[in-house]
């Protein structure tokens, strides 16, 4: 029994859920590793029920195991009370599997998948007891490594990391790993290793490089300090991911997680191109997987865990080729073996509901539209492709077909909006609720309509990267403004976000090295779980932001000069710096552009790879 | 599904040791549901606009002890062969928890929750010594503190009808082992960490719960006047 677990066993009685610290679940994988083996902590810097949600993790967990030089183990992020149980027990960060130290491990790996997650980073790397700075860290520390979506502008955790993985991982994780094993074995040095994973595509080394500032401090770009390091890095990407192995084994967890089910990528990318979306433009272009593949990992996830629900992974999910007839098979195989079936992100057209008549069945859930803005003007800044005609012929087909509850999403502070595009989120549940009553003989019923508003938060490598975020005054006026109408409507509710979080999210989206400190102050002030409403310490965030001079007119809440260089450009994400400008003059003249499959729109992604997509539907 | 249909109960008898002791009852009933459907077993289902699986989990234990010989039902509209059963609902199973045996048993609307009467533990205190079985036993009263169901309040309880047998096994420099009988009856369920506590408060020898480690062996129902081994319970005569 490994040290750990012995103290393990003394501490587990005291806190909640203590099964989110033991490991064991069917499909993990628990073993004695090889000398020589390299050993990789895969890090979510959450708690488990959040971290297990997340399919990212399984991709890489069974990439990394089934290569022979690499273990990969898991670890998240202790809730409060086991941390501090951990703290005055001196039982230092462990890995679920082995209750290995995390200090002794070849790799320590964060996957970034949410601004708001960054204090957890250095709440684990402190109770692994590695010293959070790169610079102070020795041969003897295991190497810190990340990457995941916020990877395309990781600077504010820059100086936490040695090494960031940007783009696709299936192909590079391994990679990089493989490397360290036999360097280590050469004998070589950390320094050595990492100057020659930098000529990989995909890596970043941040102490490759040095900011430069000019004489009022402001960014002006990096300077190379080694030969080595790209001028810029390139993301990763996997060419065709019907040739990597998708998990067949999930990890099933023993406790309630978030998701809990089977999960089948149909695709990556976008072709839709909303202007608001980071994901939407930095996983392009469009790689699906075949169909063949994608029934054969539904089945045999399905039949090898005993899980109950099975989802598919992908943006905008209708826009499959073969979607209809994938969707019937697996609509087949579910009803057959008693498995619910969720498709997220549908359009609403004839055929999905079919589909969700079908798998909803008499119990049926509410029908979700993200209209994303309330006028067709703001619909066209933002590129969003869903006109009111669209709404209501969904609408009252969903309503024939007995639904009642109808869930709308809203985004707020979206460039160019005004108080009549608010207007039009308040008609638009009004004219909803009359088209109810309309169904429901002039009375609300049973039937209700949900209006859920997030804070947009600009991000980097979107066209709207260089806009000024609403001011947390400004999105609360606006939250008061839409709650006072809606109220006022029968049948209808409304839900929405806490603004400084919002704020918190621009401000580390877009921010630079210089919010490594503001991190670092933050989390010594108490904060982590940032991402969570309970305890969320705003006042740790507003002392270590004012302690190091970082107003709330920082990025965030300021325009930017487009043409100003910005601490991501660093990052390559495969798309012009033109396009995005091109994107951006067309959002503020309200002009759309259409999805790349009825034309290219020339993003440029084609330089690194084929893109297949550009016009297919043209006429 | 209609309820006059002859259905077929199976009981298993299962462990659940190690670190699986922190899985709670809920997420069991959970793991064993898709064991069930990992083995492409068809339960029974409950009626109604929620129907649920016809499964139990016979008095289940409190999360952090460990056992070596559960209980499971699970109702069925056909028949099984009882060894495939036992192989099927070990598929999907972690380590730490196995399903030993499966036997059938005449369906009967009342399940073996309702006729066990005792669970048997085996309970180490680590620090604790000097600890005097004999007089607390043979007290008047054995009071413990149970929390009130309706109140939520602790409140005293005397359970010296709950107790079958409290005897010290062992006792070293590390500790004392002892070996508890204690009430496993609807309502009527005496928890062994209780009744240590009690009984550590009367010797004057401390008492930590969370280094406690306590294993129960097996459950027992009556038959004939004699209290047998719920395993055995369901006999061929039946
Ligand atoms: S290359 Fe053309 S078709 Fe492909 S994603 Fe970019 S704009 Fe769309």
């Amino acid at each position: 029994m490994s040290n750990v677990q012995k103290q393990l066993d003394k501490l587990l009685l005291k806190v909640e859920k203590p099964a989110r610290y033991i490991g064991g679940e069917l499909h993990s994988i628990a073993r004695e590793p090889l000398p020589g083996t390299v050993r990789f902590a895969f890090c979510f810097p959450d708690l488990y029920e959040i971290g297990m949600s997340y399919m990212g993790l399984n991709i890489l967990y069974h990439l990394l195991n089934k290569t022979d030089h690499t273990y990969c183990e898991r670890c998240f992020t202790p809730a409060r009370d086991m941390m501090a149980a951990m703290k005055a027990a001196d039982v230092p960060l462990f890995t679920l599997e082995t209750k290995t130290p995390l200090k002794e491990m070849d790799f320590v790996g964060f996957t970034l998948q949410y601004e708001l997650s960054y204090s957890n980073i250095l709440a684990m790397l402190d109770l692994a007891g590695i010293p959070v700075l790169s610079k102070d860290r020795t041969e003897a520390d295991p190497i810190i490594i990340c990457g995941g979506p916020c990877a395309f502008n990781a600077e504010p955790v820059a100086d936490f990391m040695d090494v960031i993985l940007v783009g696709d991982g299936e192909e590079l994780l391994p990679e990089v790993c493989r490397i360290r094993g036999e360097f280590r074995r050469a004998g070589k040095t950390k320094q050595e290793f990492l100057a020659e994973i930098a000529k990989l595509q995909g890596v970043y080394i941040p102490s490759f490089y040095g900011e430069i500032r000019d004489e009022k401090g402001t960014f002006r770009g990096y300077r190379k300090l080694r030969e080595e390091a790209p001028e810029r890095v390139l993301k990763a990407i996997v060419h065709d991911i019907d040739t990597v192995d998708f998990p067949k084994e999930l990890i099933v967890p023993l406790i309630e997680v978030v998701h809990d089910r089977s999960v089948a990528e149909l695709f990556r990318g976008c072709t839709r191109g909303c202007r608001f979306c980071q994901a939407g433009m930095v996983y392009r272009p469009v790689r699906e997987r075949s169909e063949e593949k994608v029934l054969d990992i539904a089945k045999t996830q399905l039949e090898n865990s005993g899980q109950g629900e099975l989802s598919l992974l992908s943006l905008s999910t209708s826009d499959y080729t073969h979607f209809e007839p994938l969707v019937t098979d697996l609509m087949e195989y579910c009803k057959q073996h008693q498995v619910s079936l969720s498709l997220p992100s549908l359009r609403m057209d004839n055929f999905s509901f079919k589909v969700l008549d079908e798998i909803q069945g008499v119990r049926k859930t509410g029908l979700t539209f993200a209209a994303e803005a309330g006028t067709q003007r703001l619909r066209n800044v933002i590129n969003k492709n869903i006109t009111e005609e669209h709404i209501f012929t969904a609408l009252r087909q969903a309503f024939d077909l007995g639904w009642t509850s109808v869930k709308l999403y809203f985004m707020m502070g979206l460039p160019t909006e005004t108080y009549e595009d608010l207007d039009g989120i308040v008609d638009l549940a009004k004219r909803i609720m009359d088209l109810a009553k309309e169904h429901n003989g002039g009375k609300v019923g049973r039937y209700s309509v949900s209006v859920s508003v997030s804070n947009f938060v600009p991000k980097p490598d979107t066209p709207f990267m260089w806009v000024r975020q609403n001011t947390p005054e400004e999105f609360e006026q606006k939250h008061y403004y839409l709650k006072d109408r809606l109220k006022k409507i029968k049948g209808v509710n409304f839900r929405y976000h806490g603004s400084y979080a919002s704020m918190l999210e621009a401000v580390f989206a877009r921010g630079g090295r210089e919010l490594s400190a503001v991190l670092l102050r933050a989390y010594e002030l108490g904060a982590a779980f940032d991402a969570w409403t309970e305890g969320f310490r705003q006042d740790a965030w507003e002392q270590a932001l004012a302690e190091n001079s970082i107003g709330a007119d920082y990025f965030a809440l300021n325009d930017i000069d487009p043409d100003a260089p910005m601490p991501w450009e660093i990052v390559d994400c495969g798309i012009t710096k033109e396009f995005f400008q091109r994107e951006w003059k067309k959002a503020q003249e309200a002009v759309t552009t259409p999805d790349c499959r009825l034309g290219c729109n020339g993003c440029g992604v084609n330089a690194h790879t084929e893109c297949r997509w550009g016009g297919i539907y043209a006429e | 599904m209609p309820n006059n249909k002859e259905l077929h109960r199976y009981l298993f008898g299962f462990y659940k040791k190690g670190n699986m002791r922190f899985i709670s009852h809920l997420d069991l009933q959970r793991l064993f549901k898709r064991c069930i459907k990992r083995a492409g077993i068809v339960p029974a289902y409950s009626n109604g606009f929620n129907p649920h699986e016809k499964i139990n989990i016979v008095h289940p234990l409190s999360l952090g002890f460990e056992t070596e010989q559960d209980y499971f039902e699970l109702d069925t509209e056909q028949p099984y062969e009882e060894s495939r059963l036992v192989e099927g609902m070990n598929l999907a199973l972690p380590e730490g928890i196995r399903f030993t045996f499966c036997r059938e048993i005449p369906y009967s609307s009342r399940n073996s929750s309702s006729i066990t009467e005792m669970s048997l533990y085996e309970a180490f205190l680590p620090s604790s010594q000097n600890l005097n079985t004999e007089g607390f036993i043979i007290q008047d009263e054995v009071k413990i503190l149970k929390k009130d169901k309706k109140t939520k309040k602790m409140v005293e309880k005397d359970v010296k009808d709950w107790i079958g047998r409290l005897e010290l096994l062992e006792e070293t420099e590390e500790g004392s082992r002892l070996s508890l009988l204690l009430r496993s009856a609807p309502n009527e369920t005496l928890n062994p960490a209780s009744l240590l506590e009690s009984l550590c408060a009367f010797s004057g020898s401390p008492f930590d719960r969370e280094a406690l480690r306590v294993v129960r062996k097996d459950l027992f129902a009556r038959k004939d006047g004699q209290l047998v081994s719920l395993s055995c319970y369901y006999t061929q005569e039946d």
